[in-house]
């Protein structure tokens, strides 16, 4: 057997290495999350104007002004796990809502800076720490889901009446 | 030691399915076998059982050659059969050989630290006309071309040859054509559908009679194989092997193997 096999099969240790699994390069992180911070209004001056934050994560690992500047890999590794603090986001889904009251819910998701996903995250939040608007909630959601089976009906014999 | 490259440039054409069950026989053969996981979706390790740690090292880093050759190999649950693994990392080896200038001869410069200890490198490719790929195709002294018995598969078929002369061209390549396996050979019963039948007999009109090997039927029992960690002959179905005791059969006439 060769040398090099029998080094290979006597292996305890390994040297470790650094490697960057992720998609997004950590340089591009920061870059992204210096374009989504608020831009500084034309008015106030430079000095009092904040600058854009890098993400917690990256000003956790700044030390002093002489420390060793951080791999690439390193903060990938710390983005990685600030993002695992916040919640996690479940897969996309299909919701119709009715017609009309759409764009009241649209216009009102937008006054207020918000999305519909995250009313009705909020909605739901709410809903369960207080009984009587869940049960208005949960009453008003039944006369909606009745109300969408009849017309579902209906749809069903008028197209097998027109086949 | 002999570095042969399961390659095509288009998906789901039987490279790991080829590499897996290929390194498998010619290590039942005897002989001892690096495989190179050269795919960053790391199907290849998965099927041989390796996880990979986020700190250990990978074929990234024998690319970047900053680690030993060998301290990248691993040995795997199956006799004389090594692995070199990949996980999502690899993806960064792209830029690292676009800008060493040489790219198509990195890979093969890494692995010739093996020779003496391998009998066959065997390596699956990635399924994009990309660095990693030239890499390879730089480091291969044969290419076995997997390729689904359908119109897609023989436009992959085509298109893999012609990146394979591009850089044989280029003097940045001698691989030789050691053969196409048509993958996924659909027959209903005792009769062999027709897209499959025209489609191997376009194949053997592209790279003659003599290359195109037996072909992988389209069968469960190479999925069940590969997921199981089973050899084909454990399945109760040896006669499925056939193409691979050809391509052994053909490995083993190279001159550096059979020496």
């Amino acid at each position: 057997m060769s040398d090099m096999l029998n080094r290979i099969k006597r292996r305890n240790t390994r040297p470790t290495v650094e490697r960057n699994t992720s998609l997004v390069q950590p340089t591009e992180s920061a870059q992204a999350a210096e374009a989504i911070s608020p831009a500084p209004a034309a008015a106030v001056p430079e000095e009092l104007t904040p600058a854009p934050q890098p993400p917690a994560a990256i000003l956790s690992r700044r030390g002093s002004a002489n420390a060793p500047v951080q791999s690439a890999a390193a903060g990938a590794t710390a983005i990685e796990a600030e993002l695992a603090a916040l919640p996690q986001i479940s897969q996309r889904r299909n919701i119709r809502l009715e017609v009309d009251l759409e764009e009241r819910l649209v216009n009102f998701c937008q006054e207020n800076d918000i999305t519909v996903e995250t009313f009705l995250e909020a909605c739901f939040v709410e809903a369960e720490q207080n009984t009587r608007f869940r049960t208005e909630m949960a009453t008003e959601a039944k006369s909606r889901v009745k109300l969408r089976k009849q017309a579902g009906k209906l749809r069903r014999v008028l197209s097998q009446l027109r086949k | 030691m002999k570095i042969l490259a399961c390659l095509s440039l288009a998906g789901g054409q039987g490279k790991t399915t080829t590499a897996t069950l290929l390194g498998k026989h010619l290590a039942a053969a005897g002989h001892t076998v690096l495989v190179v996981d050269g795919d960053p979706q790391s199907n290849l390790t998965t099927f041989l059982g390796h996880e990979v740690a986020q700190n250990e090292p990978t074929l990234l880093e024998v690319m970047k050659a900053s680690v030993e050759l060998e301290d990248a190999i691993y040995e795997t649950s199956i006799q004389n059969l090594y692995l070199i693994p990949s996980d999502d990392g690899l993806d960064n080896a792209q830029e690292y050989l676009s800008t060493t200038g040489m790219g198509a001869m990195v890979l093969g410069k890494r692995l010739s630290k093996g020779e003496g200890t391998f009998d066959i490198c065997l390596i699956d490719s990635p399924p994009q006309r990309s660095q990693i790929c030239k890499s390879i195709i730089g480091a291969a002294d044969r290419i076995v071309i997997p390729c689904e018995s359908t119109v897609k598969g023989f436009g992959s078929l085509v298109r893999t040859l012609e990146a394979v002369n591009e850089l044989k061209d280029l003097g940045a390549s001698n691989a030789e054509l050691i053969g196409v396996i048509p993958f996924r050979d659909r027959w209903v019963g005792a009769n062999q559908t027709q897209e499959s039948r025209s489609v191997i007999a376009a194949m053997r009109e592209e790279v003659g009679e003599s290359l195109v090997l037996p072909s992988i039927r389209e069968s469960e029992k190479f999925k069940k194989a590969i997921s199981q960690q089973a050899t084909l002959a454990e399945l109760g179905v040896p006669d499925l092997a056939y193409p691979f005791d050809v391509l052994v059969e053909r490995i083993e006439s190279m001159e550096a193997v059979a020496a």
